[in-house]
């Protein structure tokens, strides 16, 4: 087994830096476009056969140091009672979104063997063929119930803070059903074999600090809380969010996953004592692979080859994106970095 | 003091009798007399219309008291003499031909202001006659990178993919580029101030879609040229989303520096230098979430400030389009009611 990317998430010596790729799977391999010619993404995800194989994709194609598991961050969601689907070019849809007292109330406790069983088969069969750490996957509450409100993936989540203005009552509500759900999902998939977990808060970076502080991070301590116990590094992940980095950490999270729109030597000044995973811009892979040599040397050179850098891009792998780029991009961050374990 | 007085004095740094107070996007939006103008009126032809463009520019200093008057124009406007066939929709701005390739980047013109934006500049001489001290006249110009990003992906974008694509791929045209763009925004706003601005604000959106380095190496020498040409009055340089490379946005220049919502203002200011005067950053979310989130958001802002000299009280962003008049108008008596202090 390859425990680099784990004992990095700890913060300990390893013989190279380890890298992985925010949405390694999918779209860029055209592996995985064969298999979306037969079935769709919500589909891939109710097999566990098949969400296993694209889950393994990347590992074998690009040689990254863990496979994250193969979900979006709404799979969880129709197990509490929010039906959705995924439409091409939209993203998830919600069939009826959530914005009342009612709604909310006619959610229901999230039963993770019923709501995502055969998600949990698939880290059993990934656990089995994969020589590198499984990394499980969850949104957060925030960026839920954005998705839930609004109906649908918003760029300013306005639904959801109209809701918590409004009536603080009912979005208190809601984001404690959506805390009470993550935790039992992440629960689930550790139970099944998944040994690292990000926590993905994508669309949190459109709060003030103040906003934060004051509706999401009470909910976000209790998440962490009521994970505590769980032997696995939690990466926490905000988009946007260079100005809430240090309330971020305050929220939880053994590794602060960070986006490119800060550097990675000033972020990490700010949480000295976490891991720090990043931040390479994905739209870098979109240009010639010299410009991609040159940002990922940055980019290494940033890190300084203190231990707890786990390196990634700062957000999922772009469409478009030459795969080519990708594999021969961790070849270079393995050799850039190569070192002796026992330093 | 007057208004104009208070603002000018508080991007030098200067003390003041009242915070000055003033809302991106005030001029629009949702006051009477603007929709009225507009049933008979599209938004291209009163920013190319001098009446009307200074009448639009006029009536937030009536109607809410802001102490700066901000021109009514769009900071795409400049790029048609320049050779950019442009549509001004309810959308933003659809460039007819986007800039795909070397060739096209040297196509372009160089700016004369005078003989290229008459109307824009005569609409600032209009305002500055009738405002008189009640307002400075803030003239504005977009940041190269953001007019940049809208050449290339030929209209609004979200993460500004296709232009930093071109950006990578095509170094030595995006330098070309980024030249040309710069020196005829310099020009735009020299030409500005000689028409009577009395401050430039440098608009650059969306540089907060670059890292630092990128920012660095790419963007902040030519955000600098244009800020080094306005020097004859302060400048105000804004970028969005900018908490990740603020201290590059510093370094490029500006009297003022603008900041959003997403960092916390005295954080910002320690990082930016409290020599320097800043700008923010109520959230503007929260001016369609009635009175009492105003009022808790503005005195956020204010509590952050802790009444040190050289803030500009400002929106972290635009004001939306549907916020309700009489809520900007109570937010300026507020600002300066709670700021009342002594000139020493």
């Amino acid at each position: 087994m390859n425990e680099r990317f784990l004992r990095a998430c700890r913060r300990e010596p390893v013989d190279a830096t380890p890298v992985w790729f925010m949405r390694q799977a999918g779209r860029s391999l055209p592996e995985y476009r064969a298999i979306r010619q037969r079935a769709s993404l919500m589909e891939i995800v109710a097999d566990p056969g098949l969400c296993a194989q694209v889950t393994l994709q990347p590992v074998r194609r690009l040689g990254v140091d863990a496979a994250i598991l193969f979900a979006d961050i709404t799979t969880p969601l129709p197990g509490i009672g929010a039906d959705l689907e995924i439409v091409d070019g939209v993203g998830p849809v919600i069939d009826r979104p959530v914005r009342t007292a009612a709604n909310v109330a006619a959610l229901r406790a999230f039963d993770a063997d019923a709501a995502v069983g055969p998600l949990l088969e698939a880290i059993a069969l990934v656990r089995r063929e994969a020589d590198v750490p499984l990394i499980g996957f969850a949104g957060a509450p925030f960026t839920l119930a954005s998705y839930l409100v609004e109906g649908r993936g918003s760029r300013d989540a306005l639904g959801i803070r109209r809701l918590l203005r409004d009536d603080p009552a009912v979005a208190a509500d809601l984001l404690d059903r959506l805390v009470d759900m993550t935790v039992a999902y992440i629960r689930a998939q550790v139970m099944a074999g998944a040994q690292a977990i990000q926590l993905f808060d994508s669309w949190v970076g459109v709060l003030s600090p103040f906003d934060y502080e004051r509706e999401v991070l009470g909910h976000m301590l209790r998440l962490f809380a009521e994970i505590a116990d769980l032997d696995v590094p939690i990466i926490h992940f905000g988009t946007g969010a260079a100005g809430l980095l240090p309330l971020l950490a305050t929220a939880g999270g053994t590794v602060m996953g960070i986006d490119w729109r800060i550097g990675l030597e000033a972020a990490w000044r700010q949480v000295p004592d976490r891991a720090v995973q990043g931040n390479l811009d994905p739209s870098v892979l979109l240009g010639p692979w010299e410009s991609v040599q040159d940002q990922a040397a940055w980019v290494l050179r940033e890190a300084a080859g203190r231990p707890g850098h786990i390196f990634n891009l700062g957000h999922g792998v772009l469409p478009g994106t030459n795969p080519e780029h990708l594999r021969r991009l961790v070849d270079l961050v393995h050799e850039e970095t190569s070192r002796s374990p026992a330093a | 003091m007057t208004g104009a007085a208070r603002l000018i004095a508080a991007a030098r740094s200067q003390p003041v009798d009242a915070t000055p107070v003033w809302f991106m996007r005030q001029a629009g939006g949702s006051l009477p007399r603007y929709l009225a103008l507009r049933e008979h009126h599209s938004v291209e032809a009163i920013a190319r219309t001098p009446e009307l463009a200074a009448e639009v520019s006029i009536l937030p200093v009536d109607a809410y008291g802001v102490d700066g008057a901000v021109m009514f124009a769009d900071i795409m406007l400049p790029l048609v003499p320049m050779g950019v066939g442009l549509e001004l929709t309810p959308g933003g701005p659809i460039v007819a031909e986007p800039i795909r390739s070397a060739a096209d980047v040297d196509r372009l013109r160089r700016l004369e202001p005078d003989a290229d934006l008459p109307f824009m500049l005569e609409a600032i001489r209009l305002v500055r006659r009738e405002v008189k001290e009640r307002a400075a006249v803030i003239g504005i110009v977009g940041g190269p990178f953001t007019l940049a990003c809208y050449l290339i992906e030929g209209g609004p974008s979200r993460d500004q993919l296709r232009a930093k694509a071109f950006m990578y791929r095509e170094p030595a045209a995006w330098d070309r580029l980024m030249d040309v763009l710069s020196a005829s925004l310099a020009a735009h706003a020299e030409a500005q101030i000689v028409a009577g601005a009395q401050l430039i604000q440098v608009f650059d959106s969306w540089a907060g879609s670059l890292g630092p380095r990128d920012y660095v190496e790419r963007v902040a020498g030519h955000s600098a040229r244009i800020l080094v040409a306005a020097a004859a009055v302060p400048t105000i340089h804004f970028v969005a989303r900018s908490a990740g490379i603020l201290e590059h946005v510093a370094d490029a220049g500006g009297d003022v520096i603008g900041i959003d919502a997403g960092q916390s203002l005295d954080d910002a200011w320690g990082r930016v230098g409290l020599a320097r005067a800043i700008q923010g950053n109520m959230d503007p979310a929260r001016l369609l979430a009635g009175w009492p989130a105003i009022e808790e958001g503005a005195r956020a802002v204010l509590d952050a400030v802790a009444g040190r000299p050289g803030h500009i009280f400002n929106l972290g962003h635009a004001a939306p389009r549907e916020t309700d008049p009489a809520m900007l108008r109570d937010l300026v008596s507020l600002v300066h009611d709670s700021t009342l202090r002594a000139v020493p």
